[in-house]
């Protein structure tokens, strides 16, 4: 009998049957996700769908016992590979860990399951006052699963990008750890940061590789009297991104976002029944936009007591001015980019993704996970006319860029997206060419500019590269997981 | 061996462009995000829904997975409600049960059917019907009514009562009714009889396209003979089958196709029929998929794709009834929950099928009706199955027998 | 006990309408959009005639198959009425095999089953109609054969047949073993229920290809598909004049008669 088999029968003592299963067509469902280039994909061992911590944790300690490696997954609409089995793991499916556990509103948090949306969280924290952290992931996505990778959202600067608070863990040991004022059992969930070290940063960007997060509560907001989506427009890349430095800093926006033109002509697909891209976004010139189009514009979501949003934006726009730029007011808005308005009014001020929202331009091209990066500001400059230099050299239109600060403008997230039009048999070449030529990208950007990927990309070289945090990290991961069974393929360690 | 099936190229990008949101399983509009997929909402593994069956799709036009019998077993637990498909993308095309239609297909063209199906068809083959019922019994349904017969003599419209309506003997009653108002409302009816045939519709959605065509072929000549060129049914299905099917496949010509829902709001909205007297009942509706998402994307008139989904009408018909109080479920119109007898589920997983109407009829339970209203006898004999199984608890009606005793 | 081996063909479903045909003129192949494979009608009725000797004598039914991708729960229907065991000749070599190659193969695995008493076939396959691989198989198995049977009867080592001709029926008999072919007329295969094709699970199917046949099928074919294509159908219509009706049918027998067929 293969270890899987050992764990198989394992499992069928703690969970029902219909919840496990080694079935090769179910098993294949689990296998590919946006990432997975044509014919190339591994089989999970097995999948499971447990309903409690106690079974993840009967789970955990099977696994170990059998050293059969884990792929946990919170809702899978990760399109990176993340929560996709790549070296034949049994993949762990918390949907069915789906409950809002509490809404706070005293003290403003929702201690959420892995299972649970943020369609759910947005609609239950819209039902108490409050609103959540919303990232531009899909809506049926998970924020346990989104936040502990420090999504941008529309609440990306003001209140810091990290809406995580405390958390369950079950370790691969098979402890069940809780972090934070959680830790206590009668102190709540409010608070991150107890009197000890915290241990929540341990696991956020750990991407399932150091146990399984089975409960999360999270940071919800005011929401304000007066919520507004105030867009501003510009002609170039660096006035937008001196503004969205300022109105960060000096407190006049939630967040913030800039989108450069062709991302704007892609927003039309939320809104339009074509199958297509725009025509617009296929020209040759990338950088130059058509004329009377601006090159960006930047969404800014102001929200609280009428006179401060009034200020606000009054403020906002007269700096805009003042760096070059303009206000663009909604009749303009909505006149040229009606996709872009709905979507943002919909994310930034509702507080909810328009339906279906951005995986529905899924249909007209493949959105290949490409540069996600940070840096500070001065490097996020230099960065654009790299962008522009490595399209030149290695991308065929479309291809567009989005930036956002956060953390109070100390780091600027700077996402450059290429998108695949044709059939993924043709452009399959394509697609593992861009793939290599990113293994290196990484490495040069750190070293020229200062930027960090983002969202660890499976290179374990770039661990290295931290020196002795990555060595203590490792001695932390050889700790809690000596057997490696949490998520290999990650290749993080 | 690889024994894989190969799709087009846009549903092959479909299948390499989903994104595993899994959308397709709730709801957004009218239905604040609950569950909606039936076999999601029953065996929660991923495959068990648009996206994961997208992704076996995937595998399958790339050779990583062979059509075999637990793909087969997967795809035909899905009823092809078209819930999913309402959602996901929300465009003319895809209309993503062509994913499903396809695979069907594919599935029929390599053998590889549940045995329920290839029973059924031998009998639709044999007998002209879904139910394995003999021909010859087809028109007793309407015995003592005195229609006239359109292979006899003229008349305006045409009634086609369908399989289900026909051979399922506790439902004759609902049919007779439906002919009986459109009579009182003066309206020159026809019926087929024994010489109506299955309309094809069902055997289309098990895969069997070739033998839908022949029956499409079928029907349309016999119209044609007859000089019919206005058609009413009762059957949510059957409306789908000449209304959007039929078209699909060139074959409706300039047939008028209306379900009786809409006929009748029609001729209530006239003065031909007046609802006066009282129903007293706290009744709540179900919307048949095969009345409302299913048809929405399909009909084409004047050479552009438009709605016709019927949502309004039965809600009209029920709010013209006096005395009747209408309260709306949750998952509604285009969200609405599945009933759980079609794309075959019915005939090959019983248990499923009424496991997916319990769900309903708890539903319908939990926003305090006394009775579900539907409009298809697919969903009537679902529903009427699990109230059975489940001792009572609620009164399944169609609209039309509402309608007549308000009459 | 009487052994039967009964040969069936998959064919893509002959009630498959008209509009439903495309053809891959490249490949030369039909294209039929969900339409199932079935068994050869006539072999149906072939399968029932052996399935009637089984009701009436202790007998065993093999049934045979050739070709490339069969499709095991169709063949089926074969043992949920009553076949005892499935044999599958499956190999990409039996594709699109002619008459002879078809006919070679099959007698071929019947040969080396061995021990046979009857041998029963359609008398034509759905598809190509061509209707000579029964005779085939006795040809070269060396065996007696009578084809377009509508009734078989077994007696005393012997098979008495009724051959239908086109006023009425012949009354052959032939000594065992032989090969008959059969026709409708015999009479519908009697009907699989689910339950009887869930069971039929129970029963063994064993697969062979060409190597475990010990065969290279021939290389010379007899027959060489040419081309592949749907006939245009064209409906002219020309209406004769005329003054008069005599005047009418007078210019409609002089076309007759231009177009030579009066």
């Amino acid at each position: 009998m293969s270890d899987v088999d050992l764990l198989y029968n394992e499992l069928l003592s703690t969970f029902p049957e219909e919840r496990v299963s080694r079935d090769e067509a179910i098993l294949t469902s689990y296998a590919t996700d946006l990432s997975s280039p044509p014919g190339v994909a591994t089989l999970p061992a097995l999948v499971v769908l447990p309903k409690t911590t106690d079974e993840v944790k009967s789970l955990l300690v099977a696994a170990n016992r059998f050293k059969v490696p884990v792929v946990p997954m919170s809702r899978g609409s990760n399109i990176a590979g993340l929560a996709v089995p790549h070296k034949g793991e049994v993949v762990v499916d918390l949907r069915l860990m789906n409950k809002i556990i509490e809404i706070n509103s005293d003290a403003a948090y929702a201690v959420v399951e892995p299972g649970v949306t943020h369609h759910q969280l947005s609609l239950a924290a819209s039902k108490k006052g409050l609103i959540n952290h919303l990232p531009t992931a899909t809506g049926g996505g998970s924020p346990v699963a989104n936040y502990l990778m420090r999504p941008s959202g529309n609440l990306s600067a003001k209140w810091d990008p990290d809406p995580v608070l405390a958390l369950e863990v079950v370790t691969p040991g098979g402890d069940i750890i809780r972090t934070g004022s959680a830790s206590f059992g009668t102190a709540g969930w409010r608070a991150r940061y107890g009197p000890f070290p915290d241990l929540t940063g341990l696991f956020a960007c750990s991407y399932g590789t150091l146990g399984i997060v089975t409960k999360m509560s999270v940071k919800l907001f005011d929401r304000g009297e007066e919520e507004r989506l105030l867009i501003t427009k510009f002609d170039s890349f660096p006035p937008a991104l001196e503004y969205m430095k300022l109105i960060v800093r000096r407190n006049l926006a939630d967040s913030v976002t800039f989108w450069n033109w062709v991302w704007n002509l892609f927003h039309e697909l939320m809104v339009s029944k074509s199958q297509k891209l725009p025509e617009g976004m296929m020209k040759e010139d990338q950088r130059t936009p058509p004329p009377g189009m601006p090159f960006g514009i930047a969404s800014a979501r102001l929200s609280g007591y009428k006179e401060v949003v009034d200020a606000q934006e009054k403020t906002c726009i007269r700096l805009a001015r003042e760096l070059g730029g303009d206000y663009m007011p909604p009749e303009e808005i909505k006149a040229m980019h009606p996709g872009t308005w709905a979507y943002l009014n919909s994310y930034f001020v509702e507080g909810i993704h328009l339906k279906p929202g951005e995986e529905s331009t899924m249909r007209a091209a493949l959105w290949l996970p490409g540069w996600l990066i940070n840096a500070e500001p001065s490097g996020i400059l230099k960065l654009e006319e790299e962008m522009w230099d490595f399209a030149r050299r290695e991308a065929k239109p479309p291809y567009m860029f989005r930036v956002l600060p956060f953390n109070h403008a100390r780091e600027f997230f700077f996402a450059f997206v290429i998108l695949i039009v044709g059939s993924l048999e043709e452009e399959k070449d394509y697609m593992l060419h861009l793939r290599s030529a990113y293994a290196t990208l990484y490495h040069e950007l750190l070293a020229k500019h200062g930027a960090i990927m983002f969202r660890f990309r499976q290179d374990p070289s770039f661990l290295a590269l931290s020196g002795p945090y990555g060595e203590l990290l490792r001695k932390i991961k050889n700790l809690v997981d000596p057997n490696n069974i949490m998520h290999p393929g990650v290749n993080l360690f | 061996m690889s024994n894989g099936i190969k799709l087009d190229e846009r549903l092959y990008n479909f299948t390499t462009r989903c994104v595993r949101c899994a959308g397709c399983t709730f709801g957004y509009k009218n239905a604040e995000f609950e569950l909606f997929c039936p076999i999601y909402n029953k065996f929660n593994f991923f495959t068990y829904s648009l996206g994961g069956i997208a992704q076996l799709a995937r595998a399958l036009h790339e050779g990583r997975i062979d059509l075999t019998e637990s793909v087969t077993d997967i795809l035909y637990h899905c009823t092809s409600c078209g819930a999913c498909a309402e959602v996901c993308a929300e465009v003319d095309f895809p209309d993503l049960m062509e994913l499903q239609h396809e695979l069907r297909a594919r599935c029929v063209e390599g053998g590889q059917v549940p045995f329920a199906h290839m029973v059924i068809i031998e009998g639709l083959k044999k007998d002209d019907n879904m139910l394995q019922k003999p021909k010859a019994e087809r028109g007793k349904w309407a015995e003592g009514l005195e229609v006239k017969d359109i292979t006899k003599e003229k008349a305006e419209v045409y009634y086609h009562a369908g399989c289900r309506y026909c051979f399922d003997e506790e439902l004759w009653p609902v049919a007779r009714t439906a002919v009986n108002l459109l009579r009182r409302a003066g309206i020159d009816l026809g019926i087929a009889g024994k010489d109506e045939t299955c309309c094809g519709g069902r055997a289309f959605e098990l895969g069997y396209q070739g033998e839908f065509i022949k029956y499409a072929e079928n029907n349309m000549e016999m119209l044609k003979t007859a000089g019919i060129k206005t058609l009413v049914t009762s059957c949510a299905d059957g409306y789908y089958a000449f209304k959007v099917l039929y078209d699909i496949f060139g074959k409706r010509g300039d047939l008028e196709v209306f379900h009786i829902t809409e006929y009748l709001a029609r001729l209530i909205k006239e003065g031909r029929l007046k609802p006066t007297k009282s129903v007293a009942m706290t009744a709540t509706y179900h919307d048949p998929c095969h009345l409302g998402r299913k048809v929405e994307p399909w009909i084409r008139q004047e050479g552009e794709l438009k709605a016709g989904e019927i949502y309004q009408p039965p809600r009209d018909l029920l709010n013209s009834i006096p005395g009747l109080k209408f309260i709306e479920m949750r998952r509604i119109k285009e969200n609405a929950w599945c009933c759980g007898a079609g794309g075959g589920v019915i005939d090959a997983y019983s248990d499923f099928a009424l496991w997916t109407a319990g769900e309903r009829i708890e539903e319908a339970k939990s926003i305090g009706a006394e009775a579900i209203v539907t409009a298809c006898p697919w969903c009537k004999r679902n529903f009427n199955d699990a109230v059975k199984e489940s001792n009572g608890g609620l009164k399944i009606y169609d609209i039309v027998e509402l309608v007549e005793q308000a009459l | 006990m009487v052994n039967i081996i009964v040969c069936i063909k998959q064919v893509f479903d002959p009630e498959a309408p008209a509009s439903a045909y495309k053809i891959d003129a490249e490949v030369k192949r039909v294209i039929l959009k969900g339409v199932p494979p079935v068994l050869s009608p006539f072999d149906e009725n072939a399968l029932e005639a052996a399935l009637r000797i089984k009701d009436a004598h202790d007998s065993k039914v093999t049934v045979l198959s050739v070709g490339r991708n069969l499709s095991k729960a169709v063949l089926m229907k074969s043992l949920a009425v009553g076949a005892d065991e499935l044999l599958l000749l499956e190999d990409g070599a039996f594709e699109e095999m002619d008459s002879y190659a078809t006919a070679f193969t099959l007698a071929s695995a019947i040969g080396k089953l061995g021990g046979y008493d009857l041998i029963l076939t359609g008398r034509e396959a759905a598809d190509t109609n061509a209707g000579t691989v029964g005779s085939g198989i006795a040809e070269i198995l060396g065996i007696p054969s009578i084809t377009i049977v509508r009734k078989v009867e077994l007696d005393d080592g012997k098979v008495i047949a009724e051959r239908v001709v086109s006023d009425g029926y012949e009354v052959i008999e032939t000594p065992l073993p032989s090969l008959i072919t059969v026709s409708n007329e015999l009479g519908e295969l009697r009907y699989a229920t689910v339950k009887q094709l869930v069971a039929s699970r129970n029963k063994p199917i064993v697969t062979w290809n060409a190597q475990e046949l010990g065969v290279e099928p021939p290389q010379v074919r007899q027959a060489r598909l040419l081309s592949l294509f749907i006939p245009q159908k064209e409906n002219r219509c020309e209406v004769v004049e005329g003054e008069t009706a005599e005047e009418m049918g007078a210019n409609l027998a002089l076309k007759l008669r231009a177009a030579q067929i009066l």
